[in-house]
């Protein structure tokens, strides 16, 4: 015993023993399934929800009005599936992917030169503190407060009920949130990087696209999904500016789902399923993109 | 390769003035150390040869030609950077290879010359890694293998050795000196370090608070520094200091000070007389110039109260009246704290109290 300890304190700070690995190792175990654990419990409470909605869009009526709630149907049925896509909800679908997909686009066309220009010009303080200032005020606007005067404004131009006038409006409200989460993104940046690609011989716009860009790609793609998502699920404009089949994105079509007497939950919980599809399919993609980093070591010592 | 020369450059950074009215020559082939410390300018000054900065007034010319108005990448100079910038996403080749690819230089002789440079570096192990994963000091010869690569007309160096520790520090910079003059290109180089100035420089260029105090070789700026500031500035253990006022006596002219009285040479009375008529002056003393005997009987005694051994050197704290002295002892005596020693001032400088000059 006295011998392995003089053997620990000799090799202490070159490699450990197997006894202290062993130690450290457990030591972290503990906490790695604590973490885990937690992790678990999370996703079990946001995906109880989903499921829920999807197991109720197979559940026979009996099922569905059964007291106490029944985790598992007894008689599943894909009826409601049938209705969803006889009543053309694939169309919403459509509408939904343009729209969020376009709006999302520019945004970032619009953001990422704006959010740099804000945090790399050496613009007056003021004016980028009034700018962007201004942007978070928009962006903290509840959208029902700007949806009566936008579709006022709409209608005197004419041109309600047109999937561009919802990419459009959907670009102007996301493009303040963009342009701060952007600014801060492009701050993590140090500016050496940037400056060093001049100084190699490149041009500043070069700099940006071969340097800059493909530092922050992964947060840029976060956001981008981020936008995707807000699109995808928006509500309130859309509930104004929607008119017909033509323009009608999903979440008004689910709403229509829910007529004036006799609600059928299944229906309503098999649109509510598809909304939810490219939302995970979105997430999941994401996940290995949150993974930082690419702008770790870029300064030493620093 | 290419003389840089700075007129007149001045520099506003909102009110604040970075730079003034500095005006220097850095002859081709030359390796200039701008020194001083931070917020002095220096780095301004190079930033705005390297076209990251434009100038406010003045004139900045590479060989030729009037450099102001061009980009970064019209003027043909490498910068590298404290924080070396190397680009994450690329692998130790592809940074190296950067700038030759931004040139449209064919594909293989981008391979031999990055391949060349990383020999010449001792980094070809690194190539293939991206920077993250080297160390610091391979990071830093992959940001000056960077820019080598594509032979500038001018090196611009900021502060380059800073992230590095002490042992290799020492290294790199004797191996950047030989570089440059292997290559023989010129060369600008920051660094608030006045040893690394000291050991690296051709010509120092001692700067503070955006103006050039002296510009000089090594031995010039140590021996015969232009006002207090540079006597300040440089040397490891500082110049040592005394206020004081010339004075007649016995009709020699002394340095009086209220600890000590110090014989000053009749030629340098008569350029005090022109130059400082008050007499109100401040003498300064290198630790190594003060000669001390262990006599307890002659002039401008003062104990010892402290000892630093340094090795090959021992500096000694001596203190009298509240004033403090560094004094350098080479030979090893042995003087042993609260010791009185009896000091004579071997070569000094004497600065105008009014003007910080040195009275020459």
């Amino acid at each position: 015993m006295a011998q392995t300890e003089a053997r620990q304190t000799a090799t202490t700070d070159t490699v450990p023993l197997p006894v202290e690995m062993a130690v450290q190792e457990r030591r972290f175990n503990l906490r790695k399934l604590l973490v885990v654990v937690v992790l678990y419990l999370a996703a079990f409470w946001t995906l109880v929800p989903m499921y829920w909605v999807a197991i109720s869009s197979i559940k026979s009526l009996r099922d569905l009005a059964h007291i106490p709630p029944r985790f598992f149907p007894t008689d599943p049925r894909l009826d409601a599936w049938v209705t969803i896509f006889e009543r053309r909800i694939l169309e919403n679908v459509y509408n939904s992917l343009v729209v969020a997909t376009l709006a999302t686009i520019i945004c970032l066309v619009i953001s990422v030169p704006a959010a740099y220009a804000a945090t790399r010009m050496r613009l007056p303080f003021k004016f980028v503190a009034i700018v962007v200032g201004l942007m978070g005020l928009v962006a903290l606007l509840p959208p029902i407060a700007s949806a009566i005067p936008l579709f006022l404004l709409g209608s005197d131009l004419g041109i309600i009920d047109e999937k561009y006038t919802l990419i459009i409006l959907y670009t102007v409200l996301n493009t303040a949130f963009a342009v701060w989460v952007l600014r801060g993104t492009f701050m993590d940046v140090p500016m050496d990087v940037e400056e060093a690609a001049l100084m190699d011989g490149d041009t500043r716009f070069g700099a940006v696209r071969r340097i800059l860009l493909p530092l922050i790609f992964p947060s840029l793609f976060s956001i981008a999904i981020l936008l995707f998502i807000f699109n995808w699920n928006e509500y309130i404009i859309a509930l104004y500016f929607v008119n017909s089949m033509k323009t009608m994105t999903l979440p008004i079509a689910i709403q229509a789902q829910i007529p004036q007497h006799e609600l059928d939950w299944g229906v309503v919980s098999a649109a509510g399923t598809i909304a939810v599809f490219p939302v995970l399919v979105a997430a999941f993609t994401l996940q290995r993109f949150l993974v930082r980093g690419l702008t770790f070591g870029v300064a030493s010592g620093q | 390769m290419a003389e840089v020369r700075i007129e007149g450059l001045t520099k506003y950074f909102g009110d604040t003035c970075a730079v003034n009215q500095l005006n220097l020559v850095v002859r081709d082939g030359d390796l200039v150390v701008l020194l001083g410390p931070s917020g002095c300018g220096k780095t301004t000054t190079m930033r705005c040869v390297a076209g990251l900065e434009r100038p406010t007034y003045g004139d900045i010319y590479i060989g030729e030609t009037r450099v102001n108005d061009l980009e970064p990448r019209e003027r043909d100079v490498a910068l590298v950077f404290q924080s070396y910038a190397l680009y994450p996403h690329f692998t130790a080749f592809d940074n190296i290879a950067y700038p030759l690819r931004l040139r449209k230089t064919p594909k293989d002789e981008i391979e031999r010359r990055v391949r060349d440079v990383a020999e010449m570096l001792g980094i070809t192990h690194t190539l293939e890694r991206p920077p993250g994963l080297c160390s610091g000091g391979e990071q830093q010869r992959i940001a000056l293998g960077r820019a080598i690569v594509r032979e500038p007309v001018v090196f611009l160096m900021d502060e380059p050795l800073s992230n590095i520790d002490a042992l290799l520090r020492v290294y790199m910079r004797a191996e950047i000196k030989r570089l440059q003059h292997e290559l023989g290109t010129t060369m600008i180089y920051v660094t608030h370090d006045q040893v690394e100035g000291m050991t690296m420089a051709d010509q120092i260029a001692v700067m503070n608070e955006g103006t050039l105090q002296q510009l000089g070789t090594p031995s010039e700026i140590y021996d015969m520094p232009a006002n207090n500031f540079v006597a300040r500035f440089v040397g490891s253990t500082p110049m040592n200091f005394i206020p004081g006022a010339l004075q007649k006596e016995n009709g020699k002219t002394v340095h009086k000070s209220d600890q000590f009285v110090i014989p000053v040479g009749d030629e340098m009375a008569d350029r005090a007389a022109e130059l400082c008529p008050g007499g109100v002056c401040t003498l300064g003393v290198r630790p190594e110039e003060i000669r001390f005997t262990m006599d307890e009987e002659g002039a401008n005694q003062a104990g010892v109260f402290l000892l630093e051994p340094l090795g090959s050197e021992t500096i000694l704290d001596i203190e009298k009246e509240g004033l403090l002295l560094k004094v350098k002892d080479v030979a090893a005596t042995q003087v042993r704290e609260g010791d009185v020693l009896s000091l004579s001032f071997n070569r000094f400088h004497l600065f105008d109290d009014e003007t910080g000059a040195a009275i020459r």
